[in-house]
C-alpha cells in the first residue's frame, strides 16, 4: 500500500511539472475570469487541485498527510551479561528508536520488579512504582549510602532541582485538551481535517501510538484493526518515580525529598555522574542502568520525548508528537504474561496494541526452553525369529538417546520421563505404553534426573497376536526441570515454560534373514563349507563380533527363513565395499559369489577393529523384489590362550574374591577390588595349576603337537612339525622364557612339573625358598599354522602368497607370599617368633650387609659434597 | 668449586641431603623387607638413623658427638622446664584425646594385636633401638644443627616436621589429625631435648610414650 501511495505522488509531481511546462494556456480551458482585480487565487487552486483530482484521481492534501508517516518511538533492552550469578553487576541498555530529541534529552524511567525466580510472577505487594522508585533510586545514588557517610539530613545545601518540560528536556511542553481518548485523526479534534490540522482546544500534544495487536483475536477483530497505525490523544502525566508522594521533576528538590531518595543533600550531583540529582530521577539522560542482580529481576525503561510525528495547531508552527517507549506492546491474548498493577497493559481492552511498561527477564527464559533432540541405534533393528535361541538374544539392543540443542541446559539436572507405544502402522491410533510384559525389556531407567539414555529390547509379543512381521515403536520423551509434568509440551504442574515433548518412530522388523558363519575347509581343490562358528547356542559374545584370525577363511551363509525363490539376488559386501570374486573361479564352489546366497572370504589383518559383512537380499514378493539387509561383525585377531588358574588338574576356575583355597595360585585383588587378569600370588612350596583357554573357543588343541617332550621333537624344526586341522592350534608353555619340554622338566625335578589334559593344564611346585614377591612367568603361546593345501588354495583364489604361521603370546605372573611368620600365622607366638627370627637369620645377614652397603654409599655421598664445598677448610 | 663460607650453612645443607638420603633409603628398605620385619626395622633404624649421622659428626663434621645431645646431663633448668612441657603435653594431648575424642588417630603398634609376650619382647628390645636411633637422629643430629642457623624455636619446629615427613613418607600416608598427633609428641620431643641438651632424656620419653600407647590400646582390646 505504501508503495502505491509513494508512486502516486512520483506521478503527481511528473504531472505537474509537465502542466507547468505547458503554460497557463492551459488553464484557459476552465471556464474561470482572468481579470486581474478579480482574479480568486484561492479558487485558482481549488481548481487546479480539483482538476487534478478529477484527471488523475489524487487528493491535494496528499503532501500534507504523507507526512505523518513516520515510525512511532520505541525502546528495546539489551544486557550486558545474560546469564548473571546473584550479587552480580549488570548493565541494562536502552536503545531507542523514533524519537525526536537526542538521547541526551530523553527521560528514562527505569524499573527494576522483584519476581519469583522459578515462575517469574511479581512477589507479593510488588507494582511498577515500587520498581521505579528501587531503580531510579539506584541512578541517583550510585555508591552513595548516607548511613556511610553519617549523613542525619539536618540542612540542604545543594541546589539540584530540575524542572522536566514535556517531551524531554528539549520537549514542547503539554496543555490542557478536551480531546482525551480520542484518536487525533479523529474530524472531532480537527480544525481543518483537509488540511490535518489539529483543533487547539482538543489536544494535549501527548499521545500514545497504537500499534495494532500483537495476537489475533477473532471476536475483537473489526474494532482493533481499525485503531492500528493512530495516535490516541492522552493526558500528558510523566512516567517519572515517586517517593512517599514527592512529585519530581518541578524543579523544587528539598531535604524530605533527599532524604526519602537517600540523596546527598550537600551535594547536587550525589552519583558524580554529571547529571543532578532531581534530573537523575527523572531519567535525564539515563541510557543504562546497573544495578546488582538478585534472581528474578526483571528489568524494564519507559522512555519519554518527542516523536519524529509532527503535527500542526492553528497559527504555529509545526512541532513533534510527545510520546512514551515501552519495551513491549500490550496484547491482550498474551497468556504468558502477568498483568501488573500500573504498567498500562490492563486485562481489558483499552491498553491493547498500545507500548507499556513491560518487564524483561535478565536471564531469558527462551534461553533455558529444552529442545531435546531424538536419534537412536541401530538404524534397522530387527527381531530374529528364524532361530532357536533364548528371547533376550533375539533382537538388537536399542539405544535411543537424547541431546538438548541449546548450550545452556545441565542435561544432569533435567527429568527425562520415556515412553514407548507401538503401532502396526504408521496411521494407527497409539496404544498404550509398553513394559516388560507388553513386548518391551528395558535395560535402562525408564524415567529420572539426566536419565538421556533409553535402552531396550523389543520381545516377542509385540508382533502378536494377531501376527505381524513389522511394528513401530514410538517413543516420547518428556523433559523437564522437575518430575511431575502435566499440560503438553509448555507447561509442568507448576506452571513452568521449560518442559519439552519429542517424540521418535522406530520400526522394528521381525528377522527372516540370518546371517551364519561356518569355518571353511579345503575339499577336492575348492572352499566347503566346514562347522558354523559364532552361531546360536555357541558363546554369546560370539553373536555380537565374531572371533576369527588371519588367513582363515570363512563361509557366510544367508540363511532365508521359508526358502530362497529363483529370482532372489544377494548383493554381498565387507566393510561396505562389494564383495569381489575370486580370481580362480574353480576355486569357489557356486562360481558367482556375488549372486549366491553363501559367500566365502578370507580374512585379512589382525588387531583390527569390527569388520562389517552385510548382504542385501532382494527378495522376490509378488513379483515385486523387497530389500532386506543383515550384517555380522568379525573381529580378526591372532589365536590367543588365556590363562587360568584352576584348583588342582581338572579343576575349577580360581577365584581370589570367590574365597579359594589360600594354598592355590589366586589372582591378585587389584586397588579396584577386582581379580587381576595378570599377576597370581602363591605360597612358597605349593602345587600350582593353570589351563590355557583357546580364543577362539571354535578352535582346539592338538594334543599332539603340544606335548612336544611326548614327540622329542624340537618346535622350531619345520621336520618336526605336524600338519593342523584347519580348527587346530598348537600350544606350548614357557615357564620364565623356557620352553617347557622333557628336558626342562628333567632338569626342575623340585617344581614336578607336569602339562595335563589336551596339553592345556599345566601344574608345578613353587620354589619353597622362595623371597617374598619373587616367582614365576608363564606364558602359553599359541600357534596357528595352515596346512599347505590351505596355503595353495589362498594363492589360487586370491593371489594371497604370504600367509604365515600366527603366534600369539600371552603371559601371566606368580608371586610369592610373605613367608615371614605374621604370614604364617597371624598371631604368632613369642616362642614361635624367636624360632622363626631365629631360622631366618641367613636372610638378617644378607639384609644387613645391604644395608651397610646403602649407608656407606650415603656416607660418600655426603664426603663427597662435604668435600666440595671444602666444609673444613674455611672455618 | 663450590665454597660455602659458613661453616653453619654447610652442615645444615649436609644435614639437609642426609635427611632426604636417609629418608629415600628407608623406604626402599622397609618397602622390601618380609611382612612386619620387625627386626630389619631395628636393624634399619639404628644403622640409617644413628650411625649415618653419628660417621658425619665424627668425620666429616669433625666434631664431638655428645656435641649433639647424646650425652645424660641432669640440668635443672632443663628438668624444670623438661616437666613443664610434659604437663603441656599432656594437657594438649588430653584436649585431643578426650574432648575432641581423636583417641582412634594416635598410630599404634600393629603388633599390640598379636601375642601378649611377644608384644612385651618387642616393646623392650627393638623399640628402644628404633626410638633411640631417630631421637639421636631428629633431636640431636638434626636440632642442633639447625640450631646455629635458624635459631632454636624455628630448629625445633624444624625437626618434628621432618620428623613427621619422614614418617610420612617411609610409611603409610595418615590423615591430618594423625599428621597433627604425630607433630605435637615430635615438637614437645625436640624441646626437651633441647632444654636438657640431651637425647637420652627425649628417648626415655619417647620411648615411654610410645609404651604407654600400645599398652593402653592393647588392655582397651582386651576389654
Amino acid at each position: 500500500m505504501k508503495k502505491i501511495k509513494k508512486i502516486k505522488k512520483i506521478v503527481f509531481f511528473i504531472a505537474l511539472s509537465f502542466i507547468a511546462a505547458q503554460g497557463f494556456p492551459a488553464f484557459a480551458l476552465t471556464p474561470i475570469s482572468i481579470n486581474a482585480g478579480d482574479v480568486d487565487i484561492s479558487g485558482l487552486a481549488d481548481g487546479f487541485a480539483e482538476e487534478m483530482e478529477d484527471r488523475y484521481g489524487y487528493d491535494r492534501n496528499i503532501i500534507r498527510r504523507s507526512k505523518k508517516k513516520s515510525i512511532a518511538p520505541t525502546v528495546e533492552i539489551h544486557f550486558d551479561k545474560t546469564d548473571p550469578e546473584e550479587g552480580e553487576k549488570v548493565t541494562a541498555f536502552a536503545s531507542v528508536k523514533g524519537f525526536k530529541n537526542a538521547t541526551e534529552d530523553l527521560y528514562y524511567t527505569w524499573y527494576i520488579l522483584r519476581t519469583d525466580p522459578m515462575t517469574g510472577a511479581p512477589l507479593a505487594g510488588e507494582s511498577i512504582a515500587d520498581a521505579k522508585e528501587r531503580a531510579m533510586g539506584i541512578i541517583a545514588r550510585g555508591e552513595y549510602d548516607p548511613e556511610l557517610f553519617g549523613e542525619t539530613y539536618a540542612a540542604d545545601t545543594d541546589d539540584d532541582g530540575f524542572y522536566a518540560s514535556y517531551g524531554g528536556q528539549d520537549g514542547v511542553g503539554a496543555k490542557e485538551g478536551d480531546g482525551v481518548g480520542t484518536y487525533d485523526d479523529d474530524p472531532s479534534v480537527m480544525a481543518d481535517a483537509a488540511k490535518q490540522v489539529v483543533d487547539t482546544g482538543a489536544i494535549t500534544r501527548c499521545y500514545r501510538h497504537n500499534f495494532g495487536i500483537k495476537v489475533y483475536d477473532p471476536a475483537d477483530n473489526s474494532g482493533t484493526n481499525t485503531r492500528a497505525g493512530r495516535d490516541l490523544i492522552i493526558e500528558c502525566e510523566h512516567e517519572f518515580p515517586s517517593c512517599s508522594g514527592h512529585v519530581l521533576g518541578n524543579g523544587s528538590f528539598g531535604l524530605a525529598e533527599e532524604e526519602c531518595w537517600r540523596l546527598d543533600p550537600n551535594n547536587s550531583d550525589t552519583d558524580g555522574d554529571g547529571i543532578e540529582d532531581e534530573a537523575d530521577l527523572v531519567g535525564l539522560n539515563q541510557n543504562q542502568l546497573t544495578w546488582k542482580y538478585l534472581a528474578g529481576d526483571h528489568v524494564g525503561v519507559v522512555v519519554e520525548g518527542m516523536s519524529l510525528t509532527q503535527i500542526v495547531e492553528p497559527g504555529l508552527n509545526a512541532y513533534h508528537k510527545i510520546m512514551w517507549a515501552g519495551p513491549d506492546i500490550c496484547a491482550r491474548k498474551d497468556e504468558s504474561r502477568t498483568f501488573i498493577a500500573g504498567d498500562h497493559c490492563s486485562p481489558g481492552e483499552g491498553d491493547v496494541g498500545f507500548s507499556y511498561l513491560a518487564v524483561v527477564p535478565v536471564n531469558s527464559i527462551s534461553d533455558r526452553q529444552l529442545d531435546p533432540e531424538l536419534d537412536y541405534i541401530p538404524k534397522n533393528p530387527q527381531f530374529d525369529d528364524t532361530t532357536a535361541i533364548p528371547e533376550e538374544q533375539r533382537t538388537d539392543l536399542i539405544t535411543v538417546s537424547s541431546t538438548m540443542s541449546n548450550d545452556n541446559v545441565d542435561e544432569d539436572f533435567i527429568f527425562y520421563s520415556w515412553e514407548i507405544r507401538k503401532t502396526n502402522d504408521y496411521l494407527e491410533p497409539i496404544g498404550a505404553a509398553l513394559d516388560d510384559t507388553t513386548g518391551i525389556e528395558f535395560e535402562s531407567f525408564e524415567q529420572g534426573m539426566g536419565v538421556k539414555q533409553l535402552r531396550f529390547k523389543p520381545m516377542s509379543e509385540l508382533f502378536g497376536p494377531p501376527v505381524v512381521d513389522k511394528v513401530f515403536l514410538h517413543v516420547t520423551l518428556i523433559v523437564s526441570e522437575h518430575p511431575e509434568l502435566i499440560g503438553g509440551s509448555d507447561t509442568d504442574t507448576r506452571n513452568f515454560p521449560i518442559g519439552a515433548v519429542e517424540s521418535i518412530i522406530i520400526p522394528v522388523a521381525k528377522k527372516d534373514l540370518v546371517l551364519r558363519i561356518f569355518n571353511s575347509t579345503v575339499a577336492g581343490g575348492a572352499w566347503a563349507q566346514n562347522v558354523e562358528i559364532c552361531g546360536a547356542g555357541g558363546n554369546p559374545l560370539y553373536r555380537d563380533a565374531c572371533p576369527v584370525f588371519g588367513y582363515q577363511v570363512i563361509a557366510v551363509e544367508a540363511d532365508v527363513l521359508g526358502g530362497i525363490n529363483a529370482e532372489d539376488r544377494f548383493a554381498w559386501q565387507f566393510n561396505g565395499k562389494s564383495v569381489k570374486p575370486p580370481f580362480d573361479l574353480t576355486t569357489y564352489p557356486g562360481a558367482n559369489n556375488s549372486n549366491s546366497n553363501v559367500i566365502f572370504l578370507p580374512m585379512i589383518g589382525t588387531g583390527s577393529s569390527l569388520q562389517d559383512i552385510t548382504v542385501t537380499y532382494k527378495k522376490s514378493q509378488g513379483g515385486v523384489l523387497t530389500d532386506i539387509i543383515a550384517g555380522r561383525k568379525i573381529s580378526v585377531n591372532n589365536p590367543v590362550a588365556v590363562i587360568e588358574a584352576i584348583d588342582g588338574p581338572g579343576g575349577a576356575i580360581v577365584t581370589n574374591l570367590g574365597g579359594d583355597p589360600a594354598a592355590e595360585a589366586v589372582p591378585t585383588i587389584r586397588w579396584d577390588q577386582t581379580e587381576s587378569l595378570d599377576i597370581y600370588e602363591a605360597d612358597p612350596g605349593v602345587p600350582v595349576n593353570f589351563r590355557a583357554r583357546i580364543v577362539p573357543d571354535y578352535l582346539t588343541i592338538n594334543a599332539a603337537a603340544t606335548l612336544m617332550e611326548d614327540l622329542g621333537g624340537d618346535p622350531t624344526n619345520p621336520a618336526d612339525d605336524i600338519v593342523l586341522a584347519d580348527n587346530e592350534v598348537h600350544l606350548m608353555w614357557y615357564l620364565n622364557n623356557s620352553f617347557v619340554d622333557a628336558d626342562f622338566i628333567a632338569d626342575h625335578p623340585t617344581m614336578a612339573i607336569t602339562v595335563a589334559g589336551a596339553g592345556d593344564e599345566i601344574e608345578f611346585t613353587t620354589d619353597p625358598e622362595g623371597m617374598y614377591g619373587s616367582g614365576f612367568d608363564l606364558t602359553a603361546r599359541v600357534e596357528k599354522k595352515f596346512s599347505p593345501s590351505h596355503t595353495a588354495l589362498l594363492d589360487d583364489a586370491w593371489k594371497m602368497l604370504d600367509t604365515h604361521t600366527l603366534t600369539n603370546d600371552k603371559s601371566v605372573t606368580i608371586r610369592l607370599h610373605c613367608d615371614s611368620p605374621f604370614a604364617f600365622d597371624p598371631n604368632p607366638t613369642l616362642r614361635e617368633y624367636l624360632a622363626s627370627s631365629l631360622a631366618n637369620a641367613p636372610h638378617y645377614l644378607i639384609f644387613s650387609i645391604r644395608l651397610g652397603v646403602a649407608m656407606a654409599l650415603v656416607w660418600f655421598v655426603l664426603f663427597g659434597f662435604s668435600y666440595a664445598i671444602q666444609l673444613n677448610k674455611k672455618l | 668449586m663450590l665454597i660455602v663460607k659458613n661453616k653453619n650453612k654447610a652442615k645444615f645443607l649436609i644435614v639437609l641431603i642426609e635427611c632426604v638420603l636417609v629418608a629415600l633409603l628407608a623406604k626402599f628398605f622397609v618397602s622390601s623387607v618380609k611382612t612386619d620385619g620387625i627386626i630389619e626395622l631395628a636393624f634399619l633404624s639404628f644403622a640409617l638413623f644413628f650411625l649415618t649421622p653419628f660417621f658425619t659428626v665424627k668425620y666429616i663434621f669433625r666434631e664431638k658427638v655428645s656435641d649433639y645431645f647424646l650425652c645424660l646431663n641432669f640440668i635443672k633448668k632443663g628438668i624444670l622446664k623438661g616437666i613443664f612441657a610434659i604437663a603441656i603435653f599432656i594437657a594438649v594431648m588430653w584436649t585431643l584425646v578426650v574432648q575432641l575424642d581423636w583417641g582412634g588417630y594416635i598410630l599404634v603398634s600393629k603388633w599390640i594385636l598379636g601375642d601378649k609376650d611377644l608384644m612385651i619382647f618387642f616393646e623392650i628390645t627393638a623399640i628402644p633401638i628404633i626410638v633411640f636411633a631417630k631421637e639421636f637422629f631428629f633431636r640431636g643430629f638434626v636440632l642442633k644443627s639447625f640450631t646455629s642457623v635458624t635459631g632454636v624455636t624455628s630448629a625445633i619446629v624444624l625437626q618434628a616436621i621432618l620428623t613427621v615427613l619422614c614418617t610420612v613418607y617411609v610409611g603409610v600416608f595418615p590423615g591430618v589429625r594423625q599428621i597433627i598427633l604425630l607433630f605435637i609428641p615430635n615438637l614437645f620431643l625436640g624441646y626437651i631435648a633441647y632444654v636438657n641438651r640431651s637425647v637420652i632424656i627425649s628417648s626415655f620419653l619417647s620411648w615411654g610414650y610410645i609404651l604407654l600407647i600400645d599398652l593402653v590400646f592393647a588392655y582397651k582390646l582386651t576389654q
